[in-house]
């Protein structure tokens, strides 16, 4: 820049960044308490206040120092009253001898012991309004939530349905949608426009539930796991940036491979397919998040738990706070290890996690895909 | 001559369609699919005119005119008058889709407008792949997180904090109807802000340099320079995408709604989705896909108008057709 900022804009510039990473941190609290609830024991996670990753921390309501003062007075006193008890436990057990002794003695050789004074019953001050707790770090760390998760049979059935529907599903889809795009992307196709159209009407207007929930019956798709791919395998939109970016590549690929002597299949496996890596990417990655998202069709057209997905399973445990994952997952009696809370997080980071790990990795290409989706066509 | 003509035409078509018959057997496939899949629900909508029963099916089932419609608004659920003031499934759903689409429109154009005037590009990129996480994640995992977040027993994460500063009862987030409402479009607006911004920055990055350098020349500042050149170069995006939006007028979000609301704020917060599965749960085919069909048929009329108005305001330039 060749000019100088002025007053206001340097203000303008602190500002923004200070707003801007309040965002992001706004953005990324939901994931953080999540994971903090998922390792944290039954008395953490049932005590109040923001949970944060790694280190127990208190502060009082900002800007009072009263609050402050009390605090330190309480873990003064918590202190204190920590040693009374311990001074408290040495007395009682003196006492309790010298009872002993003095029953046998008798009172002419020694005097009568005296009974401890009980120290005062501590009530920890910032348990009482006027404090704010914030978790750095569950006090103890209790993996014991993700235990219950894999021991939880659903897991497993619900992992391997939805690993099934992203893999088989996603590849099908790239396929299916490069053969559909070809034709369209031919200047020479017959009815091109219409064809175009065709796909078009579906994104404007739809039979809605009922009927495709008919048809779905009617084609033996209920009930049965090809249910997950079939009806999923085209979409307009797909076809619509695929045919697009087909549509960039320039006519003398095609026309000089035709000269060679290549069908339209040569033309479109090994010339249009390897030029669009970007796009098919693209449309890849977007296949495989919805395939792993979706719950609608596994909790309409599935009857059957050995075929349901990991959504649904999820679903029953995290919305409908359904328990039977913690029955039947009993593996530890010790409930102070876990609460139905941390176990609805364990269960919620378990599901997440394959998105959260390739996520950054792959994040350019969803921009790209927006980019060459949302505003054209 | 006609005959000619249409012969001519005709051979044409046939040396078309013979040249390109690998095109056309490859386009056979999406053809049969979208047939299937999309236009034969679509007739299946005359259910919304017929007495539906499973054991009949669609085409025995008999006729009963509008039927299903007159139950449907006549109904004490999807519209109903108080005092001259309506309420009911219909109602909900308008007002939760125009609070998306107004507070919800913004939030990604301020948040991409920001965006666009940080310098340090780590900073930006990593902001960015931040707020655009929560768009891969299901309403499921983000029902359920927020199920949490918003608990109102005193210790839930934001109660807790609420309660130690004001001192007040536990806030119900989720069980009283306008508070419900408060919290959905909230964390609708967290969802989606960071994905619609990158739609935006992706049309901030095409407006040509040359613009800021002889805004600059001739001493503008920065906010002018928003105002006069980043905005109306945005604009064509944003006609598009809300030409697009409200095609959705009547989606007040489905996956989210159902992922979070409880029976006790059903008044409020029952959209027409939602009622749609309930009555066919009830298998009630009829009034299920009669509703359907009155929310596709507002949804395309509103794409089709919103697109014209578009078209006749800017003299034909914008518009998505």
């Amino acid at each position: 820049m060749s000019y100088k900022l002025s007053f206001g804009e340097k203000f303008f510039n602190v500002f923004n960044v200070v707003m801007l990473a309040f965002v992001a941190i706004l953005a990324l609290y939901p994931f953080m308490y999540t994971l903090s609830m998922s390792i944290s024991s039954q008395a953490e996670a049932s005590s109040g206040g923001l949970h944060f990753l790694p280190r127990v921390m208190q502060i009082t309501k900002i800007g009072s120092k009263e609050d402050i003062k009390d605090n330190d007075i309480h873990k003064k006193t918590t202190e204190d009253y920590q040693k009374s008890l311990l001074l408290y436990a040495k007395l009682q057990e003196k006492y309790q001898k010298d009872t002993a002794e003095f029953a046998i003695k008798g009172p002419n050789e020694m005097s009568k012991p005296q009974a401890p004074e009980m120290p005062k019953e501590h009530h920890p001050k910032h348990l009482v309004m006027g404090s704010t707790r914030i978790h750095y770090h569950p006090e103890v760390i209790s993996f014991m939530s993700y235990v219950m998760v894999f021991k939880n049979p659903n897991m497993l059935i619900g992992y391997t349905n939805t690993l099934f529907r992203t893999v088989v599903g996603t590849i099908l889809v790239l396929l299916m949608t490069c053969i559909a795009a070809y034709p369209l992307s031919r200047k020479s196709m017959p009815f091109r426009k219409q064809l175009v159209f065709f796909l078009l009407f579906t994104m404007l207007f739809g039979g809605g539930l009922i009927p495709t929930f008919l048809l779905i019956k009617a084609l033996g798709l209920y009930n049965n796991i090809w249910v997950y791919i079939i009806p999923g395998l085209l979409g307009a939109f797909n076809i619509i940036i695929v045919k697009n970016f087909f549509q960039s590549i320039p006519d003398s690929y095609a026309e000089s491979a035709q000269l060679d002597g290549a069908s339209d299949w040569t033309i479109l496996f090994r010339i249009y397919m390897p030029l669009s890596k970007p796009v098919l990417a693209t449309v890849a990655l977007w296949t495989a998040v919805g395939h792993w998202n979706s719950w609608f069709d596994a909790m309409i057209f599935i009857n059957d738990n050995t075929k349901q997905v990991l959504q649904t399973f999820l679903q029953r445990i995290v919305i409908e706070g359904s328990t039977d994952l913690i029955e039947k997952g009993m593996v530890n009696p010790d409930l102070t290890q876990y609460t139905s809370d941390t176990v609805k997080a364990a269960t919620v980071i378990v599901t997440i996690l394959p998105i959260l790990l390739v996520y950054p990795f792959v994040q350019k290409y969803f921009v790209k895909g927006i980019m060459l989706g949302g505003i054209k066509e | 001559m006609t005959t000619d003509v249409a012969t001519v035409k005709k051979s044409a078509l046939a040396e078309s369609i013979r040249k390109n018959r690998t095109l056309i057997f490859m386009s056979l496939p999406f053809i049969f699919f979208f047939i299937l899949f999309h236009y034969i629900p679509m007739y299946g909508i005359i259910i919304a005119f017929k007495q539906f029963s499973l054991k009949l099916g669609i085409l025995d089932s008999p006729w009963c005119g509008w039927d299903n419609f007159s139950r449907l608004f006549g109904g004490v659920d999807f519209l109903k008058w108080q005092n001259g003031i309506p309420s009911g499934v219909l109602v909900n759903t308008l007002w939760i889709s125009i609070l998306r689409l107004t507070l919800g429109f913004f939030a990604p154009i301020v948040l991409a407008l920001l965006l666009n005037e940080i310098r340090i590009s780590w900073f930006k990129r990593s902001i960015q792949t931040l707020t655009y996480l929560p768009f891969f994640l299901s309403w499921v995992i983000l029902g359920g997180i927020f199920l949490m977040v918003f608990s109102e027993s005193p210790n839930g994460p934001l109660n807790s904090i609420i309660i130690s500063l004001t001192h007040w009862a536990p806030v119900k987030f989720l069980t009283n109807g306008d508070l419900f409402i408060t919290t959905i479009i909230t964390t609708g607006i967290w969802h989606g802000a960071g994905y619609g911004a990158v739609i935006y920055l992706a049309a901030l990055s095409g407006i040509d340099p040359t613009l800021y350098e002889a805004a600059m020349v001739d001493g503008a500042s920065r906010w002018k320079q928003v105002v006069h050149i980043t905005l109306p170069c945005l604009a064509p995006t944003i006609i598009t995408l809300l030409i697009l939006s409200a095609g959705g007028i009547l989606n007040a979000g489905f996956d989210q709604i159902y992922n979070m609301y409880n029976p006790m704020v059903i008044d409020k917060a029952e959209i027409i989705d939602t009622y749609v599965l309930k009555r066919m749960m009830a298998l009630d085919f009829g009034l299920a896909t009669a509703a359907g069909l009155f929310k596709a048929v507002v949804g395309m009329a509103m794409i089709v108008l919103v697109n014209s108005i578009a078209k006749k305001m800017t003299d034909g330039e914008q518009g998505v057709w």
